[in-house]
């Protein structure tokens, strides 16, 4: 018996592909430019992000393993035959002031990851505070044209302190914690470097510890990312999921 | 009378991970009552697939039973609250059997029971529950899931009693009902437009004029081959229609009446029913392109036309470079149909 059958694909409705909304909320404050490995001290110092760097050639900066990280994390999903077609991300910058360096849209429209400079200070709560604005103004889009979505991701990631506007970090905080309580955002708070703030990134998180990256592993965050991404586009009613700890051990320390 | 066709089937994520098929359908007959109903387990509880069993095999037999009690009781909470005990006390039992907690069987429900001209709807969670009415596709209850798509409401949730949709009525110029999970649901029915797709009309009206058996079969191969692939959930359908008891077969309609059947104009050549007559007839025995046309006397290329047409309308089905007759041709088909309809039904329902 062959093709007896009686639906076929022109019969069929389409339905859009339920949406993940990201947001990956970057600190590219003047701190991410620090470098590690071997490196010369070129004599130069500079005063940035409420302290003094000395200027040095050679290594690898913060700022560059987490542009090849952004980049592995959107190979990884355009990879994965059902993610490429959910996964929607946004990336916000924060510095002296928070930016909106790529808007939401489709992962295959996203063509080219922008360029991550450090500069200036860490105004993490406007960065935050915008995230939020954006994830919020694309549920409504999603609503408005009928496209099933999961539950947000905001994923924050810093090495320093804040140091921008206190009532912004506040608002920041509140937003989010009780946006994580209604069960209606998961929040990734991501120290990178001995110098990031942990307090303040579990602050953030009320349900589980902010994570600390180990050294530079960007890119081993960024696949288990990526693979948590694949996971959640994938679950159905009821179905909770759960967070890849054995996964999380290889970058992060706990 | 009604016909009752339904299938289930498992997920791609499912089928990759080795988890069984947790969308469960079950049909029952008593009296004068029948019931369909659907309940999709929940995805992350361990044994839903049971507890989807339990409950669709509970509301069967409870509304066989007593569908005249529930529908006389017009308070509408009171009967929410009977349902709901009665599936809880069913999935307590089933979890002292299984040694596991009531929540690994959690799963969502619809059904359809209908006794003379009156009918009950209830439905907990997401799927749809639609209807067909003068022809035309209705929604009778959309998907409750929250705001994000992965969550939902469950028999065994807190707030099952506060979602629960229950609806009763006159059956009036109702043709039948349709039951889907969500898996089926990316498929059949658009979320943005909150419309049913128009094939479920043709698989309704189809079941009239061939046999249930036959359009089980294929539903279940278009669910294997076409459905399954739009998502990676499992999907499953069930459908409860009001057998056509004028109709005699295909051979007894007025010309009007096959061309509607054939989806032609009106004013269409009589000469050219009479083709399609002449083939259906010598398809009732299976025979190949070559044959059939050397018996009409039309070349090949020109009686392949009138065949594609036939197929695409599933009036023939086609086993290798065979094809052969599945439309009720006339009464005496039409008893052997029955005949076996009733069979399949009896083994389909364990009654």
């Amino acid at each position: 018996m062959d093709n007896n059958m009686l639906l076929r694909i022109e019969d069929l409705v389409n339905n859009p592909t339920p949406r993940v909304p990201i947001c990956l909320c970057l600190d590219t404050s003047g701190s991410m430019g620090a470098v590690e490995g071997e490196c010369v001290a070129t004599g130069e110092t500079v005063y940035e992000d409420g302290r003094t760097w000395n200027v040095v050639t050679g290594g690898t900066s913060r700022i560059d393993e987490l542009q090849k990280g952004v980049e592995q994390f959107y190979e990884a999903i355009r990879e994965d035959e059902i993610a490429v077609y959910s996964a929607e991300i946004c990336i916000i910058t924060f510095d002296s002031k928070a930016t909106c360096v790529l808007d939401f849209a489709n992962i295959e429209r996203q063509e080219t990851i922008p360029e991550l400079h450090p500069v200036g200070d860490t105004a993490m709560g406007e960065g935050v505070n915008l995230a939020l604005d954006l994830l919020e103004r694309r549920k409504q889009e999603y609503k408005d044209k009928g496209v099933d979505y999961y539950q947000p991701w905001l994923v924050l990631m810093t090495d320093g302190v804040p140091n921008g506007d206190v009532g912004e970090l506040n608002r920041a905080i509140c937003r989010t914690t009780e946006m994580v309580n209604q069960k209606k955002l998961t929040v990734f708070p991501i120290g990178i470097g001995n110098e990031s703030d942990m307090s303040t990134l579990n602050s953030f998180s009320p349900k589980r510890p902010a994570l600390k990256l180990q050294g530079m592993k960007f890119q081993e965050f960024f696949a288990w990312l990526s693979k948590s991404v694949s996971k959640t586009s994938q679950s159905t009613p009821g179905e909770s999921v759960k967070l890849d700890v054995d996964g999380i051990k290889g970058w992060a320390e706990l | 009378m009604w016909n009752v066709i339904q299938c289930a089937v498992q997920g791609r994520s499912h089928i990759k991970s080795d988890i069984p098929c947790q969308d469960k359908t079950y049909s029952a007959i008593d009296n004068g009552t029948h019931v369909i109903a659907l309940a999709d387990g929940a995805g992350s509880a361990r044994l839903s697939h049971y507890g989807a069993e339990t409950v669709t095999k509970f509301i069967c037999s409870e509304l066989t039973e007593k569908f005249d009690a529930y529908f006389a009781d017009n308070d509408g909470a009171a009967v929410k609250q009977q349902l709901i005990k009665g599936l809880l006390k069913s999935l307590t039992e089933t979890a002292k059997q299984l040694n596991c907690e009531i929540k690994e069987l959690a799963s969502t429900l619809l059904f359809v029971a209908v006794k003379n001209e009156q009918f009950i709807i209830a439905h907990i969670g997401d799927g749809v529950v639609g209807y067909l009415k003068n022809d035309e596709m209705k929604i009778a209850s959309q998907p409750e899931n929250g705001e994000f798509v992965n969550t939902t409401v469950f028999t065994t949730s807190r707030d099952a009693i506060m979602t629960m949709k229950l609806m009763k009525g006159a059956l009036g110029q109702i043709q039948g009902f349709v039951l889907m999970s969500d898996g089926a649901e990316t498929s059949l029915y658009s979320k943005k437009e909150q419309r049913l797709a128009d094939v479920l009309k043709k698989i309704m009206q189809m079941s009239t004029v061939i046999s249930v058996a036959k359009v089980q079969e294929q539903l279940t191969q278009s669910f294997e081959n076409v459905i399954v692939k739009a998502t990676t959930d499992d999907c499953s359908i069930t459908m409860l229609i009001k057998k056509n008891e004028e109709l005699q077969g295909y051979l007894q309609l007025s010309t009007v009446q096959k061309c509607k059947m054939l989806q032609v104009s009106t004013k269409t050549n009589k000469r050219l029913i009479k083709r399609y007559d002449d083939i259906l007839v010598r398809l009732s025995k299976k025979q190949s392109l070559p044959q059939i046309a050397r018996k009409i006397h039309l070349k090949s290329k020109y009686t392949k036309k009138y065949i594609d047409r036939l197929y695409g309308l599933n009036f023939i089905e086609k086993d290798g470079d065979c094809y052969r007759t599945i439309v009720i041709m006339d009464n005496e088909s039409k008893k052997m149909i029955d005949k076996y309809n009733l069979f399949e039904w009896c083994q389909r329902s364990s009654i």
